[in-house]
C-alpha cells in the first residue's frame, strides 16, 4: 500500500513535469512559426471581411504580441501557476469556460465510443482467443481489417447516409442531446473495436496457452473459477493498457469525425485554436491532454496493479 | 448462442426499418438554420453577423436589394451645412429585449464601444458620438462623409441595451431590439432564439428559431436532407444539384457582390505594365469557370461587382471579355516573347509567378488551377500556393506577396465605397491593390465621399467602376455565390445579398 501510495505521488509529480514540458514545448513551437501572429489572430477574432491593418495593430497591443516571448510565456506560467488559463485571444471568453464544453462533449463521446467498443470487442475478442482459426476467429480478423483500413469518414458517412437520411431514425449531426450522440459514438466505436478486438483476443490465446492455466486446470478447478480467478484477471492487464491509451487518444485525435458529426470536442477546439494562434487556449488543451494521457496511464497501471500485483514486485514501481 | 444473436440482429434490423423518426424528427415548430460561421463568443463586434442575420439585433439602418439606405431603427437623419455633423431621429415606441425603451443614450453607446473597437466607423472619420434628445443621437465626422448612414449599416453597429454592457463596455449578454430574442447558446456553435412578443414592426409568424454553426459543406447538405435543418447556407455547387434534386427542398443561387479576384502586386516587373494586366484578363476565361466548376454560368465577372450590387454595377460599362489571341497580341507588344519552353521572357526574365490561394472557401483552389491553365496557354506560368487565409494578409503587408486569389466582399457595407475606397483608395488595405495608385481613382472617390447629390453620387460611382475597370489593379474572375437551400414547408423566404437583413424575417410555415 506505501509502495502504491509512494508511486502516485512520483506519477503525480511526473504528470506536472510532462504537462509543463508539453506546454512549454508548445509554446515554443507556436513562437517559431513563420507569419505574422497579430495577423492569424486578428483573422481569426473578426473573419478576413473584419480584417484591417487598423485591427492587426490593436490586436497586436491587446494581446501582448508587440512584447517578447519571454514576457507573453512569463505570463502565461503566472496565470497558470494560479489556476488561471487566462482568456482566448480570440474570443475573449475565459479559456477555462470554453475548454470546460469542449472537454464534456469530448469525455461524452469518448466514453460512449469506448462503451460500443468494449461490447463489441469483448465477445469478439475472447471467442476469437479461445477459438482461433475458427469461422468466427477468422470472420473478426477480416472485419477488423476491413475497419482500421477504411477511414473513419466513410463509415461514418455511411452511417450518416443509411441511418439518418435513408431512415431517419438518428440526427445527421450535432451536439444537442443523447441521440445525437448514437452516430459518432457508433462510427468511432467501431473503429476502436477492430483494434481492442485483437488485442484481447492475442490476451486470450496467451493466457490460454500459459502452464498457470493448464496447471490450474489440472488441479481441477472448476470452469467459471479457472475463467475469473486466471483467465480473465491475466488476460485484462494488457488490455487495460491499450484500452487507456486508446481512451486518451480519443480524446484528442478524432478531428476529422468530430467535423463530420458537427460534435465541437477537443480536437475541435484544437485544430480551431491552431488555425487562429490562439495561444492560450492552445497551451490549455495541450496542458489537458498531457495530464490526461498521464492520468489515464496511472489508473491503467494501478488497475494492473491491483489484478496481478506481482506488476509491483517485478519493476519494484508500478 | 446463435438463436440469440439471431434475434438481436432481427429486433435491431426491425426498429431501424419501422421506428418512426424519434429522434431526427425534432420540434416541428422550430425553424433551424445550419450555416458555416461559428460565432466567437456572444457580442456584436465579432459575432453581430449572427445576432443580426436571426433577428435578434438590429441597426439604425438597413439596405434594400439594390443597395438603397432606408432606416431601420432610425425614423429619420439629416445632415448639417458643415457636412459633418449628422443626427439620428430613432423610431418611437422600440423596447429591447430587457424591456428597456430604445434611446439616444443606449444607441449612442453601443456605437460608442463600437467605434472604441476599430469597427467599420472608424474608417468613417467619426469624431464623436453622443445622446442629444431621448431619441436622438449625433455623430460628427472629421470631415464631410455621405455614406456614414451606409456604414451604419454593418453588423458591428448592432444597437443593444445598456444592460448588455459589463462595466468594462464588454457585451455580457445581447438585449436586441429585433423579432426574436436570444433564449440559450451552447458554446459558439448553437444559438437558441424566441420571437419577441412586443416587437416593434411586423410579429414574426415563427416563434423559435435556431441557428447552428456547422463549418463542414456536406455535413450542412447531410442535415437537411436527414430533416435536421430547414435552411442551409452556402453549399458547393454539388451539394446544391443534389437537394435540388429532392423535391423537399427549393435551392436559390443568388451572385451577391463578393468577387473572386486576382490581386497583382503591380510593382512586380511583370504587372507594373497596365498592358501586361489587360492581357492576364483577356486570358481568363471567366465564363468557362462559371459554368465548369461553379456550375452557374451568369457568375462570370465581367466587372468587379455583380447586377445584385445595383447601386455599384454598371450596365454599360465594356465587360471583361475572353480573348486569348488579342491578349497574346498585347503580351508582344509588351516586349514579352516565347522562350524555348514556350514561357514567355523579357529581358531574360520569364513570366512566371507565384499565387497565393486558400482552402477556407472550397472553390478558390479550383478556380485558382483553371486560370493556371488557361494562362499557361498564352506563356505565363503560375505557381499555385494553397495556405491559410492569413498568409495573404502577411504577405501583403511585408510587400512580398506576388498574386493571390481571394474571394472579397464587397457587401459588407451596402455602399461598396466602404471596401472600394479601403482597398484602391489612398492607403489600400491587407486585401487592396498592391504597389498600386491612382490619383484620378482617389479624386473621384474622395469626391464621391463628400456629396450628397446622389446624381452626382452615381456618375462618380460609374467613373470609378471605369478606373477599376480599365486599370485592373485586381482582376475579377467570377462573382461569389451564395447558394442557400430552404425546405418547401417554408414560404416567403427572401434572401439578403446583402447578408445583413434577418433570414427569417417575412418567413412562415406553409399550412
Amino acid at each position: 500500500m506505501e509502495k502504491i501510495a509512494r508511486c502516485i505521488a512520483l506519477r503525480f509529480f511526473q504528470g506536472l513535469f510532462v504537462a509543463f514540458g508539453v506546454s512549454t514545448l508548445t509554446f515554443v513551437l507556436l513562437m517559431a512559426m513563420p507569419g505574422d501572429l497579430a495577423v492569424k489572430v486578428t483573422m481569426a477574432r473578426y473573419g478576413e471581411d473584419g480584417l484591417s491593418n487598423e485591427r492587426i495593430e490593436m490586436v497586436r497591443t491587446d494581446s501582448g504580441l508587440d512584447r517578447s516571448p519571454l514576457w507573453l510565456y512569463g505570463k502565461w506560467l503566472g496565470h497558470t501557476l494560479s489556476f488561471n488559463l487566462g482568456y482566448s485571444m480570440i474570443s475573449g471568453r475565459p479559456v477555462r469556460d470554453v475548454l470546460r464544453f469542449h472537454m464534456g462533449l469530448s469525455f461524452k463521446l469518448a466514453a460512449a465510443a469506448m462503451l460500443i467498443s468494449l461490447i463489441l470487442a469483448l465477445p469478439m475478442g475472447i471467442i476469437s482467443g479461445l477459438r482461433p482459426g475458427s469461422r468466427m476467429d477468422l470472420s473478426a480478423s477480416a472485419f477488423s481489417s476491413l475497419m482500421v483500413s477504411m477511414p473513419s469518414f466513410v463509415v461514418g458517412a455511411f452511417f450518416i447516409l443509411l441511418l439518418a437520411i435513408r431512415f431517419r431514425v438518428f440526427p445527421a449531426a450535432g451536439f444537442q442531446g443523447s441521440a445525437h450522440l448514437v452516430l459518432p459514438a457508433t462510427t468511432l466505436g467501431i473503429g476502436l473495436c477492430a483494434i481492442s478486438s485483437r488485442v484481447i483476443r492475442t490476451a486470450v490465446v496467451e493466457v490460454k496457452n500459459s502452464f498457470y492455466l493448464l496447471f490450474a486446470r489440472i488441479k481441477g478447478l472448476s470452469g467459471i473459477h479457472l475463467a475469473l480467478n486466471h483467465g480473465i484477471r491475466n488476460a485484462s492487464v494488457p488490455v487495460i493498457t491499450f484500452l487507456a491509451l486508446q481512451m486518451a487518444h480519443v480524446l484528442d485525435g478524432v478531428v476529422v469525425l468530430e467535423n463530420l458529426f458537427n460534435w465541437p470536442g477537443i480536437g475541435f477546439l484544437l485544430l480551431e485554436s491552431i488555425q487562429g494562434r490562439d495561444i492560450p487556449m492552445i497551451q490549455a488543451v495541450s496542458l489537458f491532454i498531457g495530464l490526461f494521457y498521464v492520468g489515464a496511464n496511472l489508473t491503467a497501471d494501478l488497475i494492473c496493479a491491483w489484478l496481478d500485483p506481482r506488476v509491483l514486485s517485478q519493476k519494484g514501481d508500478i | 448462442m446463435k438463436k440469440v444473436w439471431c434475434l438481436f440482429c432481427m429486433t435491431l434490423l426491425c426498429w431501424i426499418l419501422f421506428c418512426p423518426s424519434v429522434f431526427a424528427a425534432g420540434d416541428a415548430q422550430v425553424l433551424r438554420v445550419v450555416a458555416p460561421w461559428k460565432a466567437k463568443g456572444v457580442n456584436i463586434d465579432k459575432s453581430g453577423f449572427i445576432f443580426a442575420r436571426m433577428g435578434c439585433v438590429e441597426m439604425l439602418t438597413t439596405a434594400d436589394r439594390s443597395g438603397h439606405i432606408s432606416g431601420l431603427l432610425a425614423e429619420s437623419w439629416k445632415v448639417a451645412e458643415d457636412g459633418r455633423t449628422w443626427t439620428f431621429i430613432l423610431k418611437s415606441g422600440i423596447t429591447f429585449h430587457d424591456q428597456t425603451p430604445l434611446t439616444g443614450e443606449a444607441a449612442a453607446r453601443s456605437l460608442k464601444v463600437a467605434l472604441k473597437n476599430k469597427n467599420v466607423l472608424s474608417k468613417a472619420r467619426v469624431e464623436s458620438i453622443r445622446a442629444v434628445g431621448p431619441l436622438s443621437l449625433e455623430i460628427v465626422t472629421s470631415e464631410p462623409f455621405s455614406a456614414l448612414p451606409a456604414y451604419l449599416g454593418h453588423y458591428s453597429n448592432g444597437i443593444v441595451s445598456q444592460a448588455s454592457f459589463d462595466e468594462n463596455n464588454h457585451i455580457k449578454t445581447i438585449y436586441g431590439t429585433g423579432q426574436f430574442k436570444l433564449a440559450s447558446f451552447e458554446g459558439d456553435s448553437l444559438f437558441r432564439f424566441t420571437a419577441y412578443p412586443d416587437y416593434w414592426g411586423e410579429p414574426s409568424k415563427i416563434s423559435h428559431t435556431e441557428y447552428h454553426a456547422v463549418p463542414k459543406g456536406e455535413t450542412r447538405g447531410f442535415m437537411m436532407k436527414a430533416g435536421q435543418a430547414e435552411m442551409a447556407f452556402t453549399l458547393s455547387p454539388m451539394d446544391a444539384q443534389q437537394l435540388q434534386n429532392n423535391n423537399e427542398f427549393t435551392v436559390d443561387t443568388l451572385s451577391i457582390p463578393r468577387t473572386r479576384l486576382i490581386i497583382l502586386n503591380t510593382s512586380l516587373p511583370f504587372f507594373s505594365d497596365k498592358t501586361v494586366r489587360q492581357a492576364v484578363s483577356l486570358a481568363i476565361d471567366r465564363r468557362g469557370i462559371a459554368t465548369a466548376l461553379l456550375r452557374n454560368p451568369p457568375s462570370a465577372a465581367e466587372q468587379l461587382l455583380p447586377p445584385t450590387a445595383a447601386m455599384w454595377h454598371d450596365p454599360d460599362l465594356a465587360p471583361l471579355t475572353y480573348d486569348p489571341q488579342k491578349a497574346a497580341a498585347l503580351l508582344a507588344q509588351a516586349g514579352w516573347k516565347p522562350g524555348s519552353d514556350g514561357i514567355l521572357v523579357k529581358n531574360k526574365e520569364r513570366f512566371s509567378f507565384e499565387i497565393i490561394t486558400y482552402a477556407a472557401r472550397p472553390m478558390l483552389p479550383p478556380v485558382a488551377t483553371a486560370v493556371q491553365d488557361q494562362l499557361k496557354k498564352v506563356g505565363i506560368e503560375m505557381k499555385i500556393t494553397v495556405g491559410e487565409s492569413s498568409l495573404i494578409p502577411e504577405k501583403h503587408n511585408d510587400g512580398t506577396l506576388q498574386a493571390a486569389l481571394v474571394a472579397r466582399n464587397f457587401g459588407q457595407i451596402p455602399d461598396a465605397v466602404g471596401t472600394i475606397y479601403g482597398d484602391y483608395g489612398p492607403k489600400p488595405g491587407a486585401w487592396g491593390a498592391l504597389g498600386w495608385q491612382s490619383d484620378s481613382l482617389n479624386r473621384v472617390l474622395a469626391e464621391y465621399l463628400a456629396t450628397f447629390d446622389q446624381n452626382k453620387a452615381q456618375a462618380l460611382r460609374n467613373q470609378t467602376l471605369e478606373i477599376l475597370q480599365q486599370e485592373l489593379p485586381v482582376i475579377p474572375v467570377t462573382w461569389y455565390e451564395h447558394i442557400v437551400a430552404y425546405s418547401n414547408r417554408l414560404e416567403g423566404v427572401h434572401i439578403d445579398p446583402y447578408e445583413i437583413k434577418s433570414y427569417v424575417r417575412g418567413i412562415r410555415w406553409k399550412k
